[in-house]
């Protein structure tokens, strides 16, 4: 540490000569290095995906066939004794049956676990930790030991999250959403409010707030204090950008929900009334006695879709991060309008803040604060419409290579356009109040979420496997993964559009078989989603099997470049050792020099130096003179 | 490996790690903080009963005030005099913030107890009395036992427990079968073994209507027709099911013979109106007896007075309208309360007369230290009541004994209190723990900093510098905090 101010400089040359030799527990568990942790993030929000669309593959069970007999390989990964407590054999049918409170369950975990223990560690948590601080040619995250912290606060919450299911009262059962008060009422006629799962939903919340708000603090130092020599922002490439976005938005998002989570607990546990109105009435009770009333249920929801509405950003802006960096590369051409994108996500991360309330048309908060939201809704569609514009001429006239990660990228952009343009009609106030507790809201974002965001990770991970393992993941597995599941995941979502505009409630656990006038038409479409569902499950099997057995057999890759790309992290070792770099980073160019006019091959990456160099163009030598 | 720039600024940023990391770590705080102003403005804006105005005690959060700020300003010395390399100095100037912190965590503390240990009780009218209980009768329902009536679904013998000793011989009314009390938990458990059979039958039932619905919607007739037959049948078996075992809904036990009368925790109840026969538990069990009402009384030396929610609307206060309930208040029948309040509307009719504008917590609200000057002033009040009660360190008061079922809703001002305390309690609550995780990372620079003072001076430098921006962050908040809190 005494001549820090000399090895300042020298960051990247001690892979060489880097005698730190930690062992097992500090290499692969509690490991500080960027890589082990984006892994590290990457596989349990890959497990935690797994259990959050399994839950979802027993609630289209209830769906399709409500009140019939579960077959055994949906029950199979339960145990005997959960199963008593929540389905248990009747004797009547000898099986067992989804009831209500175990869909509602299920739901709400369904939601829990995809949003926050799936997408965004898999997004942000896994992609930013092992790319971001590679492309900007650092040694490692600015706060390497936060960034180990990060990940078990996520892990510790995630934890939890599971751990309520196995309480005597089951895990939350009131929606991803927790709106109070029925929220704070449900299980609120127990000895004990600390051991109901929705107390201990709200505590894991805040394990999983503070690891988000450790990563986003990480990233975003990260990027701005060490980029490499050279490296200016409009020369860092858009992943890069959209991450630092990504940050902010953490950073700045989630504070309110931890408010409202704490608000929350403490209605629950302490018998506040932060979100209880008076004279509320449960089971036949007036709280009177109990709850003194007087707060706010509607501000619960603002705290809530404060965080909520950037939060979708959260989710989305890594995918498009991940399918700008293959369009570039296997379209081998400069992306178009890459300051454009870089605006445009700036101006998005910004608006994101402010049209929150549109969630919320719903709650009758009044038409002048409607119309506002409804204007800034209306306007953020520009900057998102801007980048997937972009994105869709950056394919005109290129010399497209179908590798599978390129694959999913370009399903990425007309399922995001279906998410994206469907959501217009639920922008504004009038046509919402129709739509807004059907399914057409449900297919709207899982269109954005699910053949979005999800194939995007998707084509994240076919793409950077080689860096990470130093072998290809299979090609023939990848078109069996990629090509059923689209179709897949299409007719999941597709009817529910149909049946959403009919009128289908969005929380119905039995499907509707209740209410015979609305739904007797589509009724049938019901079974069509739930077999494309198990049908998208098993199409997941290729990649299961590719992902691990490719680490072991797959092809190696040729070079430490292997898709012929130009941003910096193809410069280092593969996989990248401790330090990443072997060689001290110098960015000369732009990120996305394909196909350069006189050049010998068809991509100059960033640190390649140039031959001779036009006096205007000259790399500078200092990070100071950059600017 | 060497992370660039942990000790020394990078030349175009102007900014070492850990000082832009802070920086960043604070505007999450920002949105924290503002989070919980808002939500401050919020409850405020949209309050449907009297907003607690001037509630605290000012002296104590002035005092923690400048304790806050002369300690950002002593963390500033001992940053100072790190950059000069002076140890003794930064030592002292490190040791004297951290007795500032702990001065202030020491004040909150003696805050914090007084409120817990206040009691408001809004009556059934809506008027508010505060003070301290003498005795905490008043916080038990003491009731003599007759019957209980269990629900067979959702009783948790617990909960039941708690109600009666396990020793009590009960009676099941309808088999005459007798058992402990003790042995309460085996008997539900059979009594829910027999009626799965009828809740089997019942989904069974549901699952034929779903079936014949499809069938008829398919246009299968044939399928239809044999559907319902077989829900005939199902409701022929239902029914006979029904009348041997309807009874086993809910459980209706009775006391073999009397016994004392026990306390019962309000925290057990749903419904803390004890006016209402029987009882309910939060397990749904009904209680029948007697409630004794002397034993459940709250023994109130009182210090303070609200009327202001006899008013049908918190915005608008009709002055006659107001003084009519305000007579007819039930707070008025407790030994000392109209001689407060008459001392206390002559004082206002005299400043209204001068032409003041009073606002409506001056009016209808007599405070505690309004009530302090007005015994002092009128020393006759407290000698023409027989029952005086002493509260050390602040005086007589007047004493009140008032029944539960005249109370509405009781509570220390905690959190539960309304959302004011609930809010006042967050907000000071997370100011607090951001106090002390400062103070121990400062501390931690204190005790164990030498080492790398004498090896890297710079960075313990930088290091303090970082907990001083973050130090400085949470005397800002305290800032807010405190005119918003205490004075508005």
């Amino acid at each position: 540490m005494a001549n820090s101010a000399i090895q300042d400089h020298q960051a990247g040359n001690d892979a060489h000569h880097d005698h730190h030799n930690p062992g097992f527990i500090r290499k692969y568990i509690f490991s500080t290095d960027h890589k082990t942790i984006g892994i590290q993030y990457g596989i349990t929000a890959l497990l935690f995906m797994a259990f959050g669309f399994f839950l979802m593959m027993v609630m289209r069970w209830s769906i399709a066939y409500p009140g019939v007999n579960m077959p055994e390989w949906l029950t199979f990964i339960f145990p005997e004794g959960w199963l008593d407590r929540w389905a248990p054999i009747s004797e009547s049918t000898s099986g067992r049956t989804v009831d209500g409170n175990l869909y509602n369950m299920f739901g709400a975990m369904h939601g829990t676990i995809m949003v926050f223990l799936a997408v965004v560690p898999l997004g942000f948590g896994a992609f930013g930790n092992f790319v971001t601080p590679l492309q900007i040619g650092a040694p490692d995250m600015a706060f390497p030991r936060l960034n180990m912290y990060s990940y078990w606060c996520y892990f510790v919450g995630g934890v939890m999250m599971l751990g309520s299911f196995f309480i005597p009262d089951g895990a939350a059962q009131v929606g991803w959403t927790f709106y109070p008060p029925f929220a704070t009422t449900e299980g609120m006629f127990t000895a004990n409010p600390w051991m109901t799962g929705e107390t201990w939903w709200l505590l894991a919340m805040v394990f999983m707030i503070t690891s988000s708000l450790l990563g986003s603090v990480n990233v975003i130092t990260t990027v701005i204090n060490l980029r490499a020599k050279g490296m200016t922002w409009m020369r860092m490439p858009f992943f890069v950008w959209a991450m630092l976005v990504t940050a902010f938005l953490l950073l700045l998002a989630f504070p309110p929900l931890e408010v409202a989570a704490l608000m929350q607990l403490s209605d629950r546990v302490f018998n506040s009334s932060f979100f209880m109105p008076a004279g509320l009435m449960v089971q036949g009770t007036v709280l009177e006695s109990t709850y003194s009333g007087g707060g706010s249920p509607l501000l619960y929801q603002h705290l809530f879709w404060f965080l909520g509405h950037p939060e979708v950003y959260v989710l989305l802006l890594p995918g498009i991060a991940i399918v700008t960096e293959i369009i570039a590369n296997n379209t081998r051409k400069p992306l178009w309008g890459y300051r454009s994108m870089v605006y445009a996500v700036l101006v998005l991360g910004f608006l994101s803040f402010i049209v929150w309330a549109h969630h919320m048309y719903l709650t009758g908060m009044g038409t002048g604060v409607s119309a506002f939201f409804q204007t800034t809704t209306v306007i953020i569609s520009i900057p998102s419409v801007i980048l997937l514009t972009a994105l869709f001429i950056s394919l005109w006239g290129g010399s497209i290579r179908f590798t599978v990660p390129m694959l999913w990228a370009c399903a990425f952009l007309p399922m995001f356009g279906i998410g994206g343009l469907t959501g217009l009609p639920l922008a504004f106030n009038l046509t919402d109040l129709y739509l807004h507790d059907t399914y057409y809201v449900i297919a709207h974002f899982h269109y954005i979420v699910a053949p979005g965001v999800i194939f995007a990770l998707f084509a994240g991970i076919y793409y950077w496997f080689p860096k990470a393992t130093g072998r290809h993941m299979n090609t023939f597995l990848g078109h069996l993964h990629f090509w059923p599941s689209l179709i897949a995941i299409n007719l999941v979502f597709a009817p529910m559009f149909i049946q959403g505009l009919a009128g289908f409630h969005r929380r119905w656990y039995n499907g509707g078989i209740s209410y015979e006038l609305t739904t007797s038409e589509y009724f049938w479409l019901n079974g069509v989603v739930s077999w494309a569902v198990w049908a998208l499950a098993i199409f997941q099997v290729p990649f299961v099997i590719n992902f691990f057995a490719s680490m072991v057999v797959g092809k190696k890759v040729k070079n430490d470049n292997p898709w012929d790309a130009t941003t910096l992290e193809w410069a280092t070792p593969t996989p990248p050792g401790h330090g990443n770099f072997t060689f001290e980073p110098v960015v000369y160019r732009g990120p996305y020099e394909y196909s350069v006019p006189g050049a010998d091959k068809d991509f100059t990456p960033q640190w390649e130096e140039p031959a001779s160099i036009p006096e205007t163009e000259k790399p500078v030598k200092t990070i100071s003179g950059t600017h | 490996m060497e992370i660039p720039h942990t000790v020394t600024p990078r030349p175009d940023t102007g900014l070492y790690n850990a000082k832009l990391g802070i920086w960043l770590f604070l505007a999450s705080e920002v949105m924290l903080f503002g989070g919980l102003f808002s939500g401050y403005v919020f409850l405020r804006l949209g309050a449907d009963y009297p907003w607690p105005e001037q509630a605290l005690d000012v002296l104590p959060g002035l005092i923690n005030t400048f304790i806050l700020i002369a300690s950002s300003v002593t963390v500033v010395f001992a940053w100072a005099a790190l950059k000069l390399r002076r140890w003794r100095q930064f030592q002292i100037c490190m040791a004297a913030t951290l007795l500032c912190a702990g001065g202030f965590v020491v004040i909150k503390a003696f805050e914090y107890h007084g409120k817990l240990t206040h009691y408001g009780l809004t009556m059934q009218d809506g008027a508010i009395i505060e003070g301290h209980l003498e005795n905490e009768a008043g916080n038990k329902v003491n009731f003599s036992v007759e019957g209980i009536e269990i629900n067979a679904s959702t009783g948790v013998p617990k909960v039941i427990e708690a109600a009666i000793p396990s020793n009590a011989v009960l009676v099941d009314s309808v088999t005459e079968e007798t058992l402990k009390a003790g042995d309460l938990v085996d008997y539900l458990g059979k009594i829910r073994a027999d009626n799965a059979e009828i809740v089997d039958v019942r989904k069974e039932l549901m699952l034929l209507e779903g079936r014949a619905i499809a069938a008829a919607r398919a246009g299968d007739e044939r399928r239809y027709q044999t559907l319902n037959e077989a829900h005939g049948e199902k409701i022929a078996e239902l029914s006979k099911l029904g009348e041997a075992k309807q009874a086993r809904d809910t459980i209706k036990l009775l006391l073999e013979s009397p016994m004392p009368p026990v306390d019962i925790s309000p925290g057990l109840l749903r419904n803390r109106d004890t006016r209402r026969d029987p009882l309910v538990l939060i397990d749904d069990t009904r209680v029948s007896g007697v409630f004794n009402e002397e034993a459940s009384q709250f023994t109130l030396a009182w210090d303070a007075l609200d009327f202001r929610g006899l008013s049908d609307s918190q915005q608008e206060f009709d002055r006659g309208v107001m003084l009519e309930r305000i007579s007819g208040s039930s707070l008025m029948e407790y030994p000392g309360v109209r001689m407060v309040w008459e001392k206390h509307w002559e004082e206002m009719e005299k400043r209204l007369d001068k032409g003041e504008f009073l606002r409506e917590h001056e009016l209808y609200r007599i405070g505690k230290s309004d009530i302090k000057k007005i015994l002092k002033t009128n020393p006759e009040i407290l000698e023409s009541l027989s029952t005086v009660a002493s509260v050390s360190g602040s005086g007589n008061y007047p004493l009140a004994s008032i029944p539960r079922f005249d109370v509405r809703f009781e509570s220390t001002f905690n959190p539960r209190y309304n959302p004011y305390f609930a809010i006042y309690f967050l907000l000071t609550g997370l100011h607090a723990l951001h106090v002390v995780g400062g103070a121990i990372v400062l501390g931690y620079f204190l005790f164990f900093g030498r080492k790398m003072y004498l090896s890297d001076p710079e960075h313990l430098a930088n290091r303090v510098e970082v907990g001083g921006l973050f130090w400085h962050f949470v005397d800002l908040v305290w800032i807010f905090l405190f005119p918003v809190l205490y004075l508005l």
